[in-house]
């Protein structure tokens, strides 16, 4: 119908011939894959043996050792573990014994819980949830192996730390009761899961969410302005599929393109992350990632929501694109728009004390697709008696701006003029 | 097989680029004169639909300028146009012909047939980026006539073509305007003089001019000057055309 895909294949097909596209693409796609595969290699560690290894060489035995310690509740008993481990490590004279064939420390098997752990407490005296005494070091780091508490009472922490930040982020009280009784839903002990993969892919989606952005930008606008800055837009205009099939198979190159531009970048940080941490974990609960995460999922959900959200903002960049291109029947102003307001997105912060405007700026890409901003984000949307998280709201929002957009471009294309040459 | 202009208007501001121009055009060939400015590709790119008249309709049969029906049956080539350089010749009427509606293997066909007719054949494989004026210009023309147009728009067709191509252009142009209606914009009179059956002038906006060659009667060159030496704003009549002792023989 509308000959649409041949259409959407001359689309691609000029679309591929511009060099910036390929550009951005692969050096997008480069950066993504360095930015994992290059800080485990260059941070090195030494023991107090006196020999040196590497984050990677950590991991690769954090990994092997930590197979032990999987389904174990973090309860009193691995507590106890932890901080042994690391009592032992830290105060032995002696040159702490080490995996076969490294220098890597028996300890490194309790990092995840030491991390989560230092994260509660560390969390917890900065929400005043928590009042720090002995394990307070004169650097100001807090010594969280050393906690000697139990493990209920780590719970009360995190629980404690989370009921502080709620009532700093203004908070309804009905919104407090809804995240009350998700946090009650959620299970603890909480069942331990080596999961290195995806917790380095969950810190990765914030340089994901500048990537997107930035090769939406730069790729888009040229698929609506070409036509303008050719002049190939008055034959085209006046063919018989000249208005909406044309349109439609631009709006389809461009949706498509962003869409699997998210794919590539996603997978060039995902395959780098499986290879050095492993696939092993994607059932872990997402609060060994962060326990400030209120929701019921696993961290292979984790990844899956944001990667989702990733997908709906580039879906709604590339309509808003393709709407300014055709606007300004030029890419240059769309893109100068686009990449301004991915540089003001990434350094203006609304504060929360402007709840409804703060709450707004908070569903902006480079904010929602990283976990601090949408499966770490408390304030809520109401929805017909019920309330949306940030990451429910989120990819609906796009998705209707995406349809404005696509309606408003099409509008723009189709009553396009001659006129003025 | 008629195309209708009724009281067709654009203004740009101040300045009137047509003015109240109406006309009937049947089968054949249809050479629309004037000087730069005079108004011809506004009134053409107002016959395509990419121009919206401030007033008037433009209708072929019942259908109007605004309809995909409409679009079905045109042919136009503007007379400042842009290609995609890094596409082939063939590339780029394959696009134009899926645009225009044309079925995959009807537009390869086609595609073989135009590229023949214009003399591309031999480079249907090369980039246009690398292509000669006359060569774009020439491409230009294929894709007017992929559809097998009813109406066929050309505004300058004939810019950039050295001479042997220009006649065999005209040659093409006089068979299509056995079976279609072919408006061809120009100020070139030689290139009209041979194959148009009906001469159209416009000047400041306006159809100063409607007849054939017998109509005429002498060396259209100069016809051509003579009306426009001799055609002032005050001999309009008040519904746009030019009163009878100034337009001199034939005309509106």
């Amino acid at each position: 119908m509308y000959n649409l895909w041949t259409l959407i294949k001359y689309e691609y097909k000029k679309l591929f011939q511009r060099k910036s596209v390929w550009i951005a693409t692969l050096t997008l796609m480069a950066l993504a894959a360095v930015s994992v595969v290059l800080p485990p290699f260059i941070s090195v560690v030494s023991s107090n043996g006196g020999s040196s290894y590497t984050a990677y060489d950590s991991y690769q035995v954090q990994r092997k050792l930590a197979a032990d310690l999987k389904g174990r509740p973090l309860d009193d008993e691995l507590l106890k573990e932890m901080s042994d481990a690391y009592a032992a490590e830290r105060e032995s004279t002696e040159p702490i014994p080490a995996f076969p064939d490294s220098a890597v420390p028996y300890s490194v098997k309790y990092d995840d819980i030491y991390a989560f752990v230092a994260d509660a407490y560390e969390s917890g005296i900065r929400y005043g949830a928590y009042t720090a005494d002995s394990q307070h070091t004169s650097a100001g780091e807090y010594e969280s192996p050393y906690f000697t508490g139990t493990a209920a009472q780590l719970y009360d922490v995190c629980r404690a730390d989370l009921e502080k930040r709620w009532e700093q982020e203004y908070l309804t009280e009905e919104e407090i009761a809804f995240l009350s009784a998700k946090e009650d839903a959620i299970e603890t002990p909480f069942i331990y899961q080596y999961c290195g993969s995806y917790k380095s892919m969950l810190a990765l989606f914030p340089v994901l969410a500048i990537m997107i952005s930035f090769l939406t930008a730069v790729c888009i606008p040229p698929v609506s302005a070409e036509e303008h800055s050719r002049r190939t837009d008055q034959i085209v205009l006046c063919t018989k599929f000249g208005r909406r099939p044309a349109f439609l198979a631009k709006l389809f190159t461009a949706v498509t393109f962003s869409v699997g531009a998210v794919l590539l970048l996603f997978l060039s940080t995902a395959v780098p992350s499986f290879v050095i941490y492993g696939t092993e974990g994607i059932h872990a609960q997402i609060q060994f990632a962060s326990f400030e995460c209120t929701w019921d999922l696993t961290v292979g959900q984790g990844v899956l929501i944001i990667l989702g959200i990733s997908i709906a903002a580039a879906v709604m960049l590339s309509c808003t694109g393709l709407f300014l291109a055709g606007w300004f029947r030029s890419s240059i102003p769309a893109m100068g728009i686009l990449i301004g307001f991915l540089l003001i997105s990434s350094v203006l912060n609304i504060p929360g004390q402007f709840r409804v405007l703060s709450q707004i700026w908070s569903y902006r890409p480079t904010a929602l697709i990283e976990m601090t901003g949408s499966l770490m984000e408390h304030r809520l949307v109401p929805f017909f008696g019920t309330y949306l998280a940030s990451y429910q709201a989120g990819p609906v929002l796009y998705l209707i701006l995406a349809l404005l957009f696509a309606f408003g471009g099409y509008f723009v294309w189709r009553r396009w003029q001659a006129g003025g040459r | 097989m008629e195309l209708h202009i009724d009281r067709l208007s654009k203004y740009y501001k101040n300045k009137i680029a047509v003015d109240r121009i109406t006309l009937t055009l049947g089968r054949g060939v249809h050479g629309l004169l004037g000087a730069n400015g005079a108004g011809k590709t506004t009134l053409m790119r107002m016959i395509c639909g990419i121009l919206r008249p401030d007033s008037g309709t433009v209708t072929f049969g019942r259908t109007d300028v605004s309809t995909e029906e409409y679009r079905s049956i045109l042919g136009y080539l503007p007379q400042d146009f842009g290609y995609y350089p890094g596409f082939t010749a063939e590339d780029f009427l394959m696009y134009m012909a899926a645009l225009k509606g044309l079925r995959k293997a009807d537009a390869r066909c086609r595609t073989g047939e135009l590229l023949s007719l214009v003399g591309l054949d031999a480079h249907k494989k090369q980039k246009i980026k690398t292509y000669s004026g006359g060569m774009k210009q020439r491409l230009g023309i294929a894709q007017a006539l992929l559809n097998r147009p009813k109406l066929l728009v050309l505004d300058e067709p004939t810019a950039g073509l050295d001479p042997k191509e220009r006649v065999r252009f005209r040659e093409m142009i006089d068979r299509l305007g056995q079976e279609s209606i072919v408006l061809l914009s120009t100020h070139i009179v030689s290139d009209i003089e041979l194959i148009a059956d009906r001469i159209l002038m416009m000047k400041d906006g306006r159809l100063i001019f409607n007849g054939t060659h017998d109509d005429i009667g002498e060396d259209l060159e100069e016809f051509y000057l003579e009306q426009f030496d001799d055609i002032r704003p005050s001999d309009h009549a008040p519904d746009g055309t030019v009163t009878e002792n100034k337009a001199k023989r034939g005309g509106i």
